[in-house]
């Protein structure tokens, strides 16, 4: 498109003639990002808004809380560790996570709704839609955003204990090399937690503009499912125990971990239960690629 | 008098409104069909075995998710969703004194919060164990930690409007997690006064002795809900009568 | 009937009414104001709602905040819309009259309705009223225990020019009756066509009050100020200070700002002046047009 010669400055009305003023507007013909850069950078904002940043500070309370409140009993066990001995410490690797599920699905249900429901309430999707994101782009980004900050919440905690573990043995050497074959552990489990309980909980989240029916669905998941699991865990047998528990995300997650990364954990239903471990690892995976599925399906039908 | 009564009627019809209801019958549902999934089952063995399931359940699921949801509920409700909304001010612009008012709503947030909480756990515990000692014991732990719930949260909601997650997260965090790692947390504990309260009639009505030993002794437990309701009650009612609501625009 | 003296209220570091003292009787009497000038922090002061604070509000000679019986003399239709959905436009005014003790509950109640035209709406649930329709059972829950002073923030707002006026009529029969009215606004045609007298709030303070026609012209008779671009700043200025309608001229660069006591005057004098001095205008834009410079003119008085 050649340059015109700019317009009059001021622009006169006559009349008898109508005009089309040229105002100085362009097209653009450069390069553009596309599609990928699009949605990483969906799924950095989302990451940003997931721990309330670039929100007032009202907005950072529940997140920067319950991480804090997650890493407080690690760092505690840390410090036992370091005086006492590591084999004193409240916590293992194994169990870290199934003790302190409560705080996750806390931040998951104080977390998930920010992050899909605000769109849809303000309907602001079809601003996201017109551009070169797709509404599958969409989703995924949301989904990775909320599994990333699961990562951090359920990560950093057992880093800290990691970390803990080494400063508080007696030989520093050889506490680095046992140590360091646990990292499988530090690393997998909560990756893996993040995956299943970010999916499900952002799957439930998505299908609500309104963050109080969202929130409380994710708690009636998550935290009655917990009371769940904790009222058959003993004095039931056959079907009642095996299945139970299941309403639970993070009994079948514990049974994948358990699978995967080895290490029972005596408190968890899945050590009380018949169920084979690979039946835990299939649950999940089926579990997740519904909560997947649901999740794009719901962006694709979603008017906007 | 009459005005308190018309208070308590508005807000009956707006708690017990079509939705929430029937959350909370779901909710209560949930502890009355795994009790009835356990008879099915045939788990029990004889009646010592199915009475301590039956406690157990009626402890986690009952007085450490249900009753807490369903007082939370009521709690937050009572007068937290007319501070959001504005029809507060309809209210306190009355000749009522606004202790009145909030007391009106203390009640009915609480008697609702007690009865769709104890009357579920109540029949879980029948089907559940073979007496109903259980039954009845948790149904009374249910009602009274519902009543110290609903007062905390209303004082809570006068404050914060995210009364709802602040008050999940003490549930969860203070009482769960936390006494979890502190013993002496569980003396500032409301679900152990109700637990307390719970055990300690179940154990008195119960043929099959169990001799339980609640963390909380009754008679701190006594104490505890009588200081923690009445100090939660004085703070709401204070901070009603002190309340202000500005306009919207300039 | 409504008195403020001295008063006062921040929050914090900002101040949203700074020493407003002015008295209300019987009538309609407006508060005119723009957005965020404080109009609904004084009104819900007068209502009981919230303390000044330093100064005294007082209804009828009561405290106003933090004394129960004092709303038996006010009746507040509030800004918001919130009114409870799931009662009926008759359960709600009956509640109120059973909050406000009074004896014949279902007399009042009828009354209240009829007064307001929503007889025919009355059984119906709140939910599915219209904006309009809620603000009138907002108003019939304000009168139905009869007060002596009706407060009313921002009433007319959403309201179609048919509601407005039946509005209006209504609130000049009260009046008429002997109450005191008081309602806020933003928009000057509302409160010119309606109140006796008007108080006019800027940034909290008050800017002025009285009877509206005469402010009207208080605020035209001010010295304006304008300014000029033109290709001979020096010799305009020279020819425009000459003249006995301007009160002072100054160059600044590229500009000449000129103040005028008599608009009207300056206006019919401009073009002839120019001419005259073979200078030739290139723009002239009156300065202090807006509703705040003019308040703010009238503050500093």
């Amino acid at each position: 498109m050649q340059p015109e010669t700019p317009a009059q400055a001021t622009p006169q009305a006559t009349p008898a003639a109508s005009q089309i003023y040229d105002l100085g507007y362009r097209g653009y013909d450069g390069p553009r990002l596309g599609r990928v850069y699009a949605t990483w950078s969906l799924f950095v904002a989302s990451l940003r808004a997931a721990f309330g940043l670039g929100r007032p500070a009202r907005a950072k309370i529940a997140p920067w809380g319950l991480t804090a409140v997650a890493i407080v009993p690690a760092a505690v066990s840390l410090a036992i560790s370091a005086s006492v001995g590591p084999d004193f410490s409240p916590f293992s690797y194994d169990d870290f996570l199934w003790q302190m599920q409560a705080i996750f699905s806390l931040f998951v249900a104080a977390q998930a709704p920010e992050l899909v429901g605000g769109d849809q309430r303000h309907r602001v999707l079809a601003l996201y839609f017109s551009h070169a994101l797709e509404r599958v782009d969409y989703a995924i980004a949301k989904l990775a955003a909320m599994v990333a900050a699961l990562f951090i919440v359920m990560g950093v905690p057992m880093l800290v204990l990691w970390i803990g573990r080494i400063l508080g043995s007696t030989d520093l050497a050889a506490a680095v090399g046992d140590e360091l074959g646990a990292l499988p552990q530090v690393i997998g489990a909560p990756l893996l937690h993040a995956v299943g309980v970010g999916a499900v909980a952002l799957a439930i989240a998505a299908f609500t503009p309104r963050r109080a029916y969202a929130t409380g669905a994710i708690i009636a998941v998550f935290i009655v499912g917990q009371g769940i699991a904790e009222a058959v865990a003993r004095g039931t047998n056959g079907p009642l125990r095996d299945f139970g528990p299941l309403v639970n995300p993070f009994v079948w997650l514990d049974g994948a971990r358990d699978w995967l990364l080895g290490r029972t954990v005596a408190d968890s239903p899945v050590a009380s239960s018949d169920l084979s471990l690979p039946t835990y690892g299939l649950i999940t995976v089926v579990v997740v690629a519904v909560a997947i599925g649901l999740t794009l399906w719901r962006y694709r039908r979603i008017a906007a | 008098m009459n005005a308190m009564l018309t208070v308590a009627g508005i807000t009956l019809r707006q708690l017990l409104s079509r939705r929430r209801t029937l959350l909370l019958l779901a909710l209560g549902a949930v502890p009355v069909l795994l009790a009835l999934a356990y008879r099915l089952s045939g788990d029990a063995n004889d009646d010592a075995d199915a009475l301590s399931w039956t406690m157990g359940m009626l402890e986690y699921l009952g007085m450490v998710t249900v009753m807490p949801l369903i007082a939370l509920i009521f709690g937050t409700g009572a007068i937290g969703g007319e501070l959001e909304d504005g029809t507060a001010v309809h209210l306190l612009t009355k000749p009522v004194p606004r202790w009145q008012v909030g007391i009106a709503k203390f009640i009915v947030a609480s008697v609702c919060a007690a009865a769709l909480a104890a009357i579920p756990i109540g029949i879980a515990g029948l089907l559940g164990a073979n007496e109903a000692s259980a039954a009845i014991g948790y149904a009374v732990g249910a009602a009274i930690g519902a009543t110290i719930y609903v007062a905390i949260f209303m004082a809570l909601s006068m404050i914060t409007s995210r009364s709802f997650v602040i008050g999940l997260g003490y549930v969860l965090i203070w009482e769960g997690l936390l006494a979890g790692l502190f013993p002496g947390i569980a003396s500032l504990s409301v679900r152990q006064y109700a637990i307390s309260f719970a055990q300690t009639v179940t154990d008195s009505l119960s043929s099959v002795a169990n001799g339980l030993e609640p963390r909380v002794a009754i008679g701190a437990a006594i104490i505890g809900a009588g200081v923690v309701t009445v100090a939660a009650l004085g703070i709401a009612l204070r901070l009603l009568s002190r309340l202000e609501i500005a306009g919207e625009t300039g | 009937m409504i008195e403020l003296v001295g008063v006062s209220r921040w929050y914090g570091n900002v101040v949203a009414v700074n020493e407003v003292s002015f008295s209300v009787g019987a009538g309609v009497t407006g508060l005119l104001g723009p957005n965020g000038a404080g109009k609904s922090t004084i009104l819900h002061m007068v209502a009981g709602l919230l303390a000044p604070s330093t100064g005294t509000v007082t209804v009828g000679g009561q405290a106003s905040f933090g004394n129960p019986p004092v709303y038996r003399q006010i009746g507040l239709v509030p800004e918001r819309e919130a009114v409870y959905a799931f009662l009926t436009g008759r359960e709600f005014v009956r509640a109120v009259a059973r909050l406000h003790g009074l004896t014949d509950v279902d007399t009042a109640t009828t009354s209240a309705i009829e007064a307001v035209d929503m007889l025919a709406a009355a059984d119906r649930a709140i939910g599915g009223y219209s904006k309009g329709m809620r603000q009138r059972i907002k108003i019939a829950a304000a009168l139905v225990h009869d007060p002596a002073a009706l407060v009313l923030d921002e009433p007319f707002n959403g309201m179609d020019p048919r509601q407005r006026l039946h509005m209006m009529t209504m609130l000049r029969r009260m009046a008429a009756e002997g109450r005191t009215i008081l309602f806020s606004s933003h928009i000057l045609e509302e409160v010119e066509r309606l109140a006796e007298r008007v108080l006019v709030i800027v940034a909290g303070r008050l800017a002025a009050s009285g009877d509206f026609r005469q402010i009207r012209r208080l605020m035209t008779d001010r010295p304006h100020t304008f300014t000029v671009r033109s290709s001979d700043d020096r010799a305009l200025a020279a020819a425009l200070v000459a003249d006995p309608a301007v009160s002072g001229v100054s160059l600044d660069d590229g500009l000449v700002s000129v103040r005028a006591s008599d608009y009207g005057a300056f206006s019919r004098l401009v073009a002839v002046a120019a001419r005259d001095a073979g200078v030739r205008l290139y723009e002239l834009l009156p300065t202090d047009e807006s509703l705040e410079s003019v308040f703010s003119y009238l503050v500093r008085r």
